[in-house]
């Protein structure tokens, strides 16, 4: 039976609630959008801005937030952020308001210097010391100026959070209100430490001072001279941790890391305005002592989920984004004639991807086995069909020697690079090594020399997306070679913990770390303190298994340096060879790493940054000078602004 | 009537410590903790050496959490009965409960006003589908509501971001608010929020308003065929009366149910559109906290979510007597069947065909 409703009375009540309903919706739609245009709107306004573009000192007060901040886009937050950068959740680039003494610029040193300064206005290097010359017009942002004082307390305040450059120092002082001396152990190389403690956030005192202990110099120099950090042993480690100052260490910094500073007492060019769940405002701080070179009167920070950054930038609704990848046909769609953005990408000096092979896992601890799988894996190859190729990865390692192609174009000599193994592609040279090892081979598939065949699982981080293509990409080549290879997807948030504990045959990762000298980052991936770790650890006592990523050595013949234990000498050579001496040990250990190859390095990965120029323009050219700003931990748009760069339209 | 409530508390309370129990050992089983989480991202980030990670994580959680399992377990489930839930893992001296909290408003607001919105609009789509099932509207908006009920909300929530936003500057991307607007009750900070709110509340109703529709549909439809409806319209009474007191409130009875449930799950949040929009409510706080393993956080949310689903559902427990006198009694409902209405009349039949 159908349902038919003819009753007039309730068709016109029916008319009458529809018309009342409309008139609503209307009436709401028009508030909505008055309360909207009176209540603010992150959306980009392509019209450009107003309140003085293009020129200097321009002052925040007199500038409209909506249509002069500069963008930023980053990775949403988690939960709360703190205004306290030793949080795990620190209010997002709150370098724009507390700086550092100066910005690494350059990871080349020796050389030119490669720092702008900061709060340090100059500092002097001597054999065993380091002189900080601090400007006499900074201030913090309540009008105090800042003093030696700030800057003692916040190396110490570092130094509760473990900041082991304290294990170099061996005094701190201040001779006047301007002047901060380091004196550092006999064998500590001063621009080693120079690096680290030009990197340290200064804080306020008057926050931060709490956290920081009577007598606390003592106990940080006890700590580390209990650790033994040129010959840490895991009993050394364990009795820093548990002894007296190491238990002061663990109280003061776990009430540091759970402090949270209201308000946000600044020395940088920004002042924090709000800091929310939908994003950070900076309002530009007129008393900086560079305050006129400050082009853009606000920063604004956005979360941003990484599908969004793409589209907001191309859009023009953000203007820089500093934390995503995108692949070729983005980027290209980014730098094509005519739009408003620009993909950066900057062959990086860090971040070299490498195929990570377990020794404890047969057949990896041969060593021709490992020449063999660099000779089938064709990297050239791989970075093309990587991401889209080009744009993304390029160049494709071209020597397997440890470090970074660029780092070694500086530290290896022509001559040097061009003696080194380049395993090019070559099956056949693949198939005599494996054939002179004892491998077979049957029926196209590859036996051990124990009558197995020869196969095994590549393990990627799920959630990489070009990490998750280089395992099917490098399985088709070694599957073709006849290596049965299969390739699993593990969840990122234990993965890095299962490296390290050696439960992966084979795995991938970023194997250099950005530590400044290649024998810095050597050191980082073999000759780590403790377990779990890269490779054997420091304080490995020569019992038992390694729990390590590698397990190589734990000692090797190292051309140059005779029979060493490779964790011990690469250590000792980081904290005590002076830089003159740098190529000599580069040069050493990338001819053991080309030869004996613990990991098969795959390409050198790009530094991405993009940047849109709707509403700012004037951005500085793609250089690595301007990539090491960022990665150092500086905020970038402060240094391009004092250099120069970055003008509101 | 006490004894039933009473029945109903007791067993909402099991509920409760049932899923508290379980969700406490089950987070624990998955793989990782928040350690390893956040030296994971530390390594990502890159230009730390693997030792200085391993010393800032530690640094900044200290011990873990030591001691047997079973004694964390009983000593987490007496906090949380005493309204204790503990310190966020991954947000050291921040509180569970305050960070949920923070969250929740912004969950009531999109998805409780997105709820309402789907609700009306699907039940009046619903009820038209039902009235004129071969009218050309009916065709193409079953089709309609079939194939958005099918489609995955955060591909919606893509499609608006680009169109909406994108390209066009209508909508903001992200966030909750303006940081422009001073949080509080005034007109600028209030269309802020709802002008914030306005796309990821237009991809849940767009998702969602297709099952209310369909759901109500067949309600009617069921409750159209049904014999009381015949009886009514065979006494003569009016359309409306017809509408509104039989088959109206009839349909509305499953509705209302659901909805009542689903008030309870609101509590959820929007996992994928909250993750797209990087809007703050609780569904965002709960996956970040499931990546991150921030025990705490999730057992808060689980528990908050647990409490809310319970309650939900003991409501509409109690307010179902009310909304249908039928199902009071078992023995009042049998008596009331077979027994007709001494006072009705069979209208004669020139009032049938007024």
């Amino acid at each position: 039976m159908k349902w038919k409703v003819h009753d007039q009375r309730s068709d016109a009540d029916a008319a009458g609630r529809r018309l009342r309903v409309l008139l609503a919706a209307l009436c709401s739609v028009l508030l909505i959008t008055a309360a909207a245009c009176t209540g603010g709107s992150p959306s980009a306004d392509n019209g450009g801005g107003n309140g003085g573009g293009g020129s200097g000192n321009i002052n925040a007060q007199n500038a409209n937030p909506q249509t002069t901040a500069f963008r930023w886009g980053t990775r949403a937050w988690a939960a709360s952020i703190v205004n306290n950068p030793y949080s795990p959740t620190p209010t997002p680039q709150y370098n724009l308001s507390l700086l550092s003494l100066a910005v690494v610029s350059d990871w080349d040193r020796p050389g030119d210097n490669p720092y702008y300064p900061e709060i340090a206005e100059s500092w002097d290097v001597g054999k065993h010391s380091i002189t900080f010359h601090l400007r006499t017009d900074a201030k913090w942002q309540d009008d105090k100026p800042l003093t030696s004082k700030d800057v003692l307390t916040a190396f110490r305040v570092a130094g509760i959070d473990y900041n082991s450059v304290w294990a170099a120092i061996s005094k701190v002082d201040a001779p006047d209100d301007h002047t901060v001396t380091v004196d550092l152990q006999s064998w500590a190389v001063p621009e080693n430490a120079l690096l680290h403690l030009l990197q340290i956030v200064i804080v306020p005192d008057s926050q931060y001072g709490q956290f920081v202990p009577s007598d606390v110099d003592k106990t940080l120099i006890d700590y580390w001279k209990t650790y033994n950090i040129l010959h840490p042993t895991a009993d050394s480690i364990s009795k820093a941790s548990s002894g007296a100052a190491g238990k002061v260490m663990a109280e003061n910094s776990a009430n540091l890391v759970k402090y949270n500073p209201k308000p946000m007492i600044g020395n940088g060019p920004y002042k924090l305005k709000s800091a929310n769940v939908s994003g950070v405002l900076y309002e530009k701080w007129n008393g900086f002592w560079d305050a006129k070179k400050i082009t853009a009167p606000f920063v604004q920070v956005y979360p941003m989920n990484t599908s969004t950054e793409y589209g907001a930038l191309s859009s023009g609704s953000i203007e820089l984004e500093t934390d995503n990848q995108f692949s070729d046909p983005q980027a290209e769609a980014l730098n094509r004639k005519g739009a408003n953005t620009h993909y950066v990408f900057i062959p990086s000096p860090v971040q070299q991807v490498g195929l990570v092979v377990n020794f404890n896992h047969y057949p990896f601890n041969i060593r021709e086995v490992r020449q063999a799988l660099e000779y089938v894996i064709d990297r050239h190859d791989l970075v093309k069909r990587d991401m889209g190729g080009d744009l993304v990865q390029n160049p494709a390692e071209e020597t397997p020697d440890g470090i970074n192609y660029f780092e070694a174009k500086k530290y290896l000599t022509p001559d040097q690079f061009a003696k080194l193994n380049h395993y090019p592609k070559d099956t056949d040279k693949a198939a005599s090594l494996l054939e002179s090892v004892g491998f077979t081979k049957k029926n196209g598939k590859w036996m051990t020399p124990k009558g197995t065949p020869f196969a095994f699982t590549i393990s990627e981080a799920a959630g990489i997306p070009y990490f998750d293509e280089d395992g099917l990409i490098i399985a088709g080549y070694l599957k073709n070679f006849g290596i049965d290879v299969k390739v699993e997807n593990v969840d990122p948030g234990t993965y890095t913990t299962k490296q390290l504990a050696g439960d992966f045959a084979v795995s991938q990762w970023w194997m250099d770390w950005g530590q400044g000298p290649p024998m810095a980052d050597f050191a980082a991936g073999f000759g780590q303190a403790s377990s779990p770790s890269w490779n054997y650890p420091i304080s490995y006592s020569g019992k038992g298994p390694c729990k390590c990523a590698i397990g190589i050595g734990p000692e090797a013949d190292v051309p140059g340096l005779g029979h060493v234990n490779i964790a011990s000498e690469l250590n000792r050579e980081v904290n005590q060879e002076p830089p003159e001496t740098w190529a000599k040990y580069t040069w050493a250990w990338a001819q053991w790493f080309n030869k004996e190859l613990p990991f098969l390095p795959l390409y050198n990965n790009a530094f991405h940054e993009a940047y849109s120029t709707a509403r700012y323009t004037n951005f500085p050219p793609d250089s690595e000078k301007w990539l090491w700003t960022g990665l150092t931990g500086a905020a970038q748009p402060v240094e391009w602004m004092q250099n120069g760069y970055l003008k509101l339209k | 009537m006490l004894g039933y409530l009473a029945r109903r508390v007791l067993m909402a309370l099991v509920t409760i410590y049932v899923v508290v129990t379980i969700s406490f050992y089950m987070v624990r089983l998955m793989p990782g903790n928040p350690m390893q989480y956040l030296e994971a991202q530390l390594q990502q980030q890159g230009g730390v050496s693997p030792d200085q990670i391993r010393q800032q994580v530690e640094a900044i959680y200290g011990v873990m959490p030591s001691g047997p399992l079973w004694k964390q377990y009983l000593t987490y489930v007496g906090n949380v009965f005493r309204g204790d839930f503990g310190d966020s893992m991954l947000n050291p001296g921040q509180g569970v409960l305050s960070i949920i909290a923070s969250a929740l408003p912004w969950t009531v607001i999109l998805v409780g006003i997105s709820l309402i919105i789907s609700f009306v609009i699907g039940l009046v789509i619903g009820t038209i589908l039902a009235a004129y099932p071969d009218s050309t509207f009916s065709k193409v908006m079953t089709g309609v509501v079939s194939f958005l009920s099918a489609v995955p909300n955060y591909l919606i929530a893509i499609v608006l971001i680009y169109l909406l936003a994108d390209l066009n500057h209508l909508f903001p991307i992200t966030g909750a608010y303006s940081n422009n607007t001073e949080p509080g009750f005034n007109l600028p900070f209030i269309g802020s929020v709802l002008y914030h709110a306005a796309l990821p509340m237009a991809a849940y109703v767009i998702v969602s308003f297709g099952a209310w529709s369909l759901a109500m549909k067949g309600s009617v439809t069921t409750v159209l065929g049904a014999d009381y409806v015949r009886a009514a319209e065979a006494r003569g009474l009016g359309g409306r009366r017809v509408t509104q007191t039989y088959i109206g409130r009839n349909a509305m009875l499953p509705m209302i149910t659901n909805l009542a449930v689903s008030v309870g799950y609101m509590f959820g949040g929007s996992v994928f559109i909250e993750t797209y929009f990087s809007y703050p409510g609780l569904g965002f706080r709960l996956i970040s906290a499931v990546n991150s393993r921030d025990y705490s956080l999730m057992m808060g949310c689980f528990i908050l979510i647990t409490i809310a689903v319970v309650v939900s559902n003991f409501v509409v427990d109690l307010i179902y007597p009310v909304v249908d006198p039928r199902i009071l009694k078992p023995a009042s409902r049998k008596s009331r069947l077979t027994a007709p209405p001494p006072q009705a009349e069979l209208p004669g039949a020139e009032a049938m065909n007024a």
